[in-house]
């Protein structure tokens, strides 16, 4: 006979569900850089729903404001033991696995009612523990409700949200006329291509609730923002130097019936500050409204704008970052 | 056990498996199996309720409209709610989308007509599935279409000679059952993106102390937000194999902006541009399609982010202002700069625009009615 553990979960409302697990329903596998853990718990079938949400979390949008249940943690065992008595971590950097999946919710014991509202004595849930690409971290952890905070002209992600990026190469065509050969002093004959490196990010924001069906609703704020740039410092990245290029989204529903996306920022980075003679101008931005000039029969980056004043347009209007992680 | 209610039949009994049914939730989806047995005879009727099904109805006052039986919901006591406000009210979300098998039970013989066996009863697999899109029964339609407001078009401009189509203000009427509303089966996927424009050279200039207007060197990128927004219309009744008199009355629309706000966009907004038809056929035989209407999205921002409401039609133009003294938010008729401005061919009004204007509400219309007699009464 299975031994059964005897525990309760306290919700985020305060009260508790009584639950036993089943100690043999413990799996773990590491499959594709995933690790996985699954659990299976009993539960009375009334509350099953309940015990489930509260332990996959929640996000909702409440008066405008996006408020988090962070789902529930499960600690692997980090030291082990090998035959030769040396100990070796199995995950020293993060060892919390999440509750990210419900494999399966199964009727047991003596059936209560008939359909259509059937219902049992218990139910046997399985849930998949996994770990997340994104910090998840509680309200009390990074002390604000903000997955996304702003301080002094500073934008910093903070919980549920990735990012990844890939450095290409930019061509960038310079005018016939502008280069000479170093011993004869004549022009270039063709257009020469100018390297600048850029980087090409994404940041994903996950499990953001939507107001409506079948449409992220934050798309609104977001779409026009596509072309413009950043106006304040955003993850580190200086004013002007990220480009919002696309914007993608996933949607799915969350099992508390919460229409939910994960809303993914493609961006391109533009930092010229090494481009004139290895000079750097530290937390200067020589990014997107700053173009590549030949000047006195030198080269330089400039800032770029409709009427060669500071009052004029620049190419890529600059907004705040920000507003892109509102609810 | 239970019944499930046939139309033109009765109820028809069912009784739930043990062990039935089981739950899970796994890449964003909820996905439930549920057994069921039911008299033999009647397992098509049964299933056929439980799944769902739809028809076009040819009605003399109101023309030809959808007529839907809505697949079974699974929405059981202490089951998850959908509380998002809309026509159906009782928070369902997770419905029958497939019937993974029928299985005889209790053999009772050979049925010497269709040359099979026959059994007492019929065990079903049914899956039901969280759907992205609204499902709701003809009742609420109705009740909730009753309820709205006049349909009024009037464009939200501070001037009308903005507007991009000046004739759009006019209120109109279509039954509660034409599916022009994409209140139900209709699933909506927004993908953002964007366009590349090559700013004209000269137009712009390298900003210098020296107050030389130094023009770029190279032709300059902007880009220009947008977005692809696709509807697809699910289960789509037909009265021939591909839908085809419906994708006609489609494929007259592409290349056209809608002359209404619709969906909540201006309008002028949206273009068609393309339409995919996946033919398929619902339980009991009938012909229907889903049918994919991609569409452009394009609303011009001025420099803060703030779209200006002018769509397709609008096209950047270069100005310059000796007297230019700043950019004002929200103000279209910014100078000194790049300005969006309607495009006809005699640079009139009354000129043919770039994209002609039709009713967008008439691409989710079963009936033959003519849109443009629909208009019942322009607003003074």
């Amino acid at each position: 006979m299975s031994q059964l553990l005897v525990d309760h979960l306290l919700c985020e409302d305060g009260s508790t569900i009584d639950f036993e697990e089943r100690a043999s329903g413990l799996k773990e596998s590491f499959i594709a850089n995933q690790l996985v853990q699954e659990r299976v718990f009993l539960v009375d079938w009334s509350e099953r729903w309940d015990f489930v949400i509260n332990c996959l979390g929640e996000a909702k949008i409440v008066n405008d404001q996006l408020v988090r249940t962070v789902p529930v943690i499960s600690e692997i065992g980090t030291e082990q033991v090998t035959s030769d008595n040396t100990t070796f971590l199995v995950n020293p950097d993060a060892y919390d696995l999440f509750a990210t999946e419900l494999v399966k919710i199964q009727g047991k014991g003596p059936r209560q009612s008939e359909s259509p509202n059937p219902a049992y004595e218990y139910a046997e849930i399985t849930l998949r523990f996994t770990q997340p690409v994104y910090p998840i971290l509680s309200d009390a952890e990074i002390g604000t409700t903000q997955d996304v905070y702003q301080s002094g002209g500073v934008t910093t992600p903070l919980r549920y949200v990735s990012s990844r990026g890939t450095r290409i190469y930019f061509e960038y065509p310079l005018k016939v006329g502008h280069l000479v050969y170093k011993d004869t002093g004549s022009y270039a004959v063709n257009a020469v291509e100018k390297k600048q490196g850029q980087i090409l990010l994404a940041y994903t924001w996950h499990r953001v609730p939507s107001r409506t069906l079948g449409v992220c609703s934050q798309l609104d704020n977001i779409l026009p923002a596509i072309g413009c740039c950043n106006s304040d410092f955003f993850d580190g990245w200086p004013p002007e130097s990220l480009l919002l290029v696309n914007v993608s989204t996933f949607q799915y529903w969350h099992p508390d019936a919460q229409y939910t996306s994960d809303i993914t920022f493609q961006f391109k980075h533009l930092d010229q500050s090494f481009a004139y003679d290895g000079i750097e101008y530290p937390l200067v931005a020589y990014g997107h409204n700053h173009f590549f000039r030949f000047h006195n029969g030198d080269s330089g980056v400039y800032r770029f704008t409709s009427n060669g004043d500071d009052t004029g347009y620049p190419t890529y209007s600059p907004i705040n970052f920000m507003n892109l992680f509102q609810v | 056990m239970a019944s499930i209610f046939v139309d033109n039949y009765g109820p028809v009994d069912y009784w739930e498996r043990p062990n039935s049914p089981t739950e899970s939730y796994q890449e964003g989806e909820i996905v439930v199996q549920r057994i069921y047995d039911t008299p033999w005879d009647t397992r098509w009727l049964f299933i056929r309720q439980v799944v769902g099904f739809a028809t076009v109805v040819d009605d003399d006052t109101d023309g030809a409209y959808i007529q839907r039986t809505i697949p079974q919901a699974y929405f059981p006591d202490n089951f998850p709610e959908f509380l998002d406000t809309g026509p159906s009210n009782d928070g369902r979300w997770v419905y029958c989308t497939s019937l993974e098998s029928v299985e005889g039970v209790k053999p009772t013989g050979w049925d010497t007509t269709y040359d099979v066996g026959t059994f007492e009863l019929a065990r079903c697999t049914f899956t039901f599935k969280s759907l992205p899109y609204r499902v709701l029964t003809d009742g609420e339609v109705t009740a909730y279409v009753n309820n709205l407001p006049t349909d009024v078009y009037i464009q939200d401009f501070a001037s009308p000679e903005l507007r991009p189509d000046p004739s759009i203000n006019a209120t109109y009427y279509d039954p509660p059952l034409y599916e022009t509303r994409i209140l139900r089966y209709v699933t909506k996927k927004i993908q953002p993106s964007s366009q590349h424009l090559v700013l004209p050279y000269g137009k712009m200039f390298f900003v210098s102390t020296d107050n030389k207007k130094i023009p770029s060197n190279n032709g300059i990128n902007k880009l220009v937000s947008s977005a692809d927004v696709i509807y697809t219309w699910h289960q789509v009744p037909s009265q021939d194999l591909n839908n085809t008199n419906q994708l006609k009355k489609i494929q007259a629309a592409i290349g056209t902006v809608n002359r209404e706000p619709f969906d909540g966009y201006p309008a002028g907004t949206l273009l068609l541009t393309a339409v995919n038809n996946t033919p398929r056929r619902l339980i009991g035989g009938y012909y229907a399609s889903d049918i994919e209407l991609r569409m452009k999205y394009f609303n011009a921002t001025d420099l803060y982010g703030k779209v200006l409401n002018v769509g397709h039609n609008w096209v950047l133009r270069f100005l310059y202002d000796a007297n230019f003294t700043g950019p004002v938010p929200g103000n279209l008729d910014f100078s000194n700069s790049y300005q969006y401005t309607l495009l006809s061919a005699n640079g009139s009004l009354s000129g043919r625009k770039l994209f002609d204007a039709t009713w967008f509400r008439a691409l989710f219309d079963v009936s033959t009615k003519d849109w443009n007699n629909l208009l019942v009464a322009p607003n003074p």
